[in-house]
């Protein structure tokens, strides 16, 4: 799988694993930590503290579109640990730009870690695959910014 | 700052209408209750974590009526 070629390990928050119920996403979720290539982590009090406080920071704020528990978890974690998050929900990303708390997080979503994967021609057939795949649709306005829109 | 937060703001409301836009309104009231209400939510929302939640649908049942009621998940 390509995105083990830009991480050797995905780590997921237990709040977010658990939440994996089904078939094929479950199998396919226990054959990677059964190779080790994904670990769950277990939920863990310093990491609760941060995401409470980012539960409040971000769901405080207006301008900013609400965050989930599990998603702050996640963020939180990655602050901790130093890690970039992987997600699809603009709310991480936006809070980490604009958050003097979670300055230096790095979140990205599928666009940016297809564009770190591939470029060109190859980038554009693997938006359309993972676009008919998941259903998941990109911003235009960043697909015209790469130049594959 | 600003600029970044009117662009993301724009982006999300983009991402609204093309929600709105490619539902399958039929087949979303077809749906009974709370999965009707869930599917409204998401489409408002995009959030799939909050409109499973707040209804009390599974979030990976909610992602196959997602699917089905031709509901795009919009990265923006």
């Amino acid at each position: 799988m390509d995105l083990f070629s830009l991480y050797n390990r995905l780590l997921a928050p237990f709040a977010v694993f658990s939440e994996i119920k089904r078939e094929p996403a479950r199998s396919f979720a226990f054959a990677l930590a059964a190779e080790r290539r994904l670990l769950v982590v277990p939920r863990l009090e310093a990491v609760d503290a941060l995401a409470l406080r980012i539960l409040e920071l971000v769901n405080a704020d207006p301008s900013l579109p609400p965050i989930d528990p599990p998603e702050a978890y996640a963020l939180a974690f990655a602050k901790r640990a130093g890690y970039p998050l992987l997600t699809d929900n603009a709310s991480p990303k936006l809070a980490s730009l604009t958050l003097e708390e979670l300055r230096g997080v790095e979140v990205l979503d599928s666009l940016d870690v297809l564009r770190l994967l591939y470029s060109g021609e190859t980038l554009f057939k693997a938006l359309k695959e993972f676009t008919e795949d998941t259903g998941v649709r990109f911003s235009a306005r960043r697909l015209r910014e790469l130049g594959v829109a | 700052m600003k600029d970044l937060l009117e662009r993301y703001r724009e982006e999300l409301e983009w991402a609204r209408e093309l929600r709105r836009k490619e539902a399958d309104w039929s087949y979303i009231e077809s749906r009974p209750e709370p999965l009707r209400t869930a599917l409204k939510l998401l489409v408002e929302t995009g959030d799939l974590w909050y409109a499973a939640a707040l209804t009390g649908i599974d979030l990976e049942e909610l992602n196959e009526e997602r699917v089905r009621a031709k509901i795009p998940l919009v990265v923006v």
